[in-house]
């Protein structure tokens, strides 16, 4: 007879996909794919990670849909408390905090999400912070998270920071970062099952933000 | 979350009392939620160090609800290695340049033997009128190769 194996229902479930941040000297790139999965099945191929929250600002998150779709609207109620208390956006900054406290707040019983915020600063230049699902925000060049997060790190470790190489070579600027998460994703795509179909890139800098979408394989 | 906490409390004390809060009060009042939270999973080590009427003190607080003043503590996965090195060199009337060093020494060598501790050493100093930041963000690697040369070695026999 074999020995009794507890099951319980879970009220979690991983939805995949990748998303990434890239900070520059007065801009910011977010990438992420569309497609939501569960398990070896794919719930759909045309589904955003990405809301934003001010004229300079955008969330991105991975993990639990569900959770993210909760969070991002929350968020985005306290957009509007703010802006009726304060007369303005929030700033970057501040809107960090707030996610962080946010997450924190459900300590005992999570947003299943993998956050990465990003925008420009009040100072002009490119913020992207990085966050846990409860909450320990960091401030950071450029991050990712997700299913392909792995793959898609040790990437920019290489191309962005260049560390742990001694040749020196020629950093890049806007539209080489943005080609630069293109094709990230694209090789993300072919080894990770859970990222693929479509992926949105958004570019934010002092004239706002603008959306490219570009196709990633379908398998 | 907890330290912005404390701060929030720290400055209400101060607002309340018009006085600058204890190191021995602030150090309770992280110590005491802790403790409320025990057995729920926080994990948190923690040094509250500070000036107030009785001189400068130092309080190492944990996720346990355990509170203790001292003169020297280490605390986190790498504690043990640093606790060796900072038994090793210290003595109460070290300067503030030998403190700082012996603090900076003893990082270094719990980030080369715990796998979970590296990075970078920041160093504070605590004084009456607030405090410094002595070292903003050493590299470890960097401090590697520094303490071997200092013993006429490579680094990476």
């Amino acid at each position: 007879m074999q020995a009794p194996v507890e099951q319980r229902w879970s009220p979690y479930a991983d939805n995949g996909g990748t998303c990434m941040g890239v900070a520059g000297e007065d801009f910011v790139v977010v990438a992420a794919d569309t497609r939501l999965s569960q398990g070896y099945s794919i719930h759909t191929r045309n589904c955003s990670k990405v809301t934003q929250l001010t004229d300079k600002c955008v969330i991105a998150s991975c993990g639990m849909k569900s959770d993210a779709i909760t969070l991002h609207k929350h968020l985005k109620a306290r957009m509007v408390m703010y802006e009726h208390q304060h007369r303005r956006q929030p700033s970057v900054t501040a809107i960090a905090q707030m996610l962080s406290t946010t997450l924190y707040y459900k300590r005992f019983f999570p947003y299943y999400t993998f956050n990465v915020l990003c925008g420009v600063d009040d100072e002009g230049k490119g913020a992207v912070y990085n966050y846990d699902a409860i909450g320990n925000m960091e401030r950071v060049p450029y991050t990712t998270s997700g299913s392909g997060s792995a793959l898609v790190m040790s990437v920019l470790d290489a191309q962005i920071a260049k560390s742990n190489q001694t040749i020196a070579t020629p950093s890049l600027d806007k539209a080489g970062i943005v080609e630069l998460c293109k094709d990230v994703l694209s090789s993300v795509g072919e080894r990770d099952i859970h990222t693929g179909d479509y992926a949105e890139i958004f570019l934010i800098d002092a004239a706002g933000i603008s959306k490219t979408e570009f196709d990633l394989k379908l398998d | 979350f907890w330290e912005r906490h404390l701060n929030r409390l720290c400055r209400m004390h101060e607002l309340r009392e018009k006085e600058r809060i204890s190191v021995a009060a602030a150090s309770k009042l992280l110590a005491n939620i802790f403790w409320q939270y025990r057995g729920q999973g926080l994990s948190c080590g923690t040094m509250v160090a500070g000036w107030d009427k009785k001189g400068p003190s130092l309080y190492m607080v944990d996720d346990n609800g355990d509170r203790h003043k001292g003169n020297v503590f280490s605390v986190g996965s790498g504690s043990t290695f640093a606790y060796g090195v900072l038994d090793t060199g210290y003595s109460y009337d070290l300067t503030v340049e030998e403190a700082v060093e012996l603090g900076r020494r003893s990082i270094y060598h719990a980030t080369h033997r715990d796998g979970a501790s590296g990075g970078v050493v920041r160093v504070y100093h605590v004084h009456e009128k607030g405090w410094t930041k002595m070292i903003a963000g050493e590299d470890v690697n960097k401090l590697h190769y520094m303490y071997a040369a200092e013993k006429n070695l490579r680094g990476d026999e």
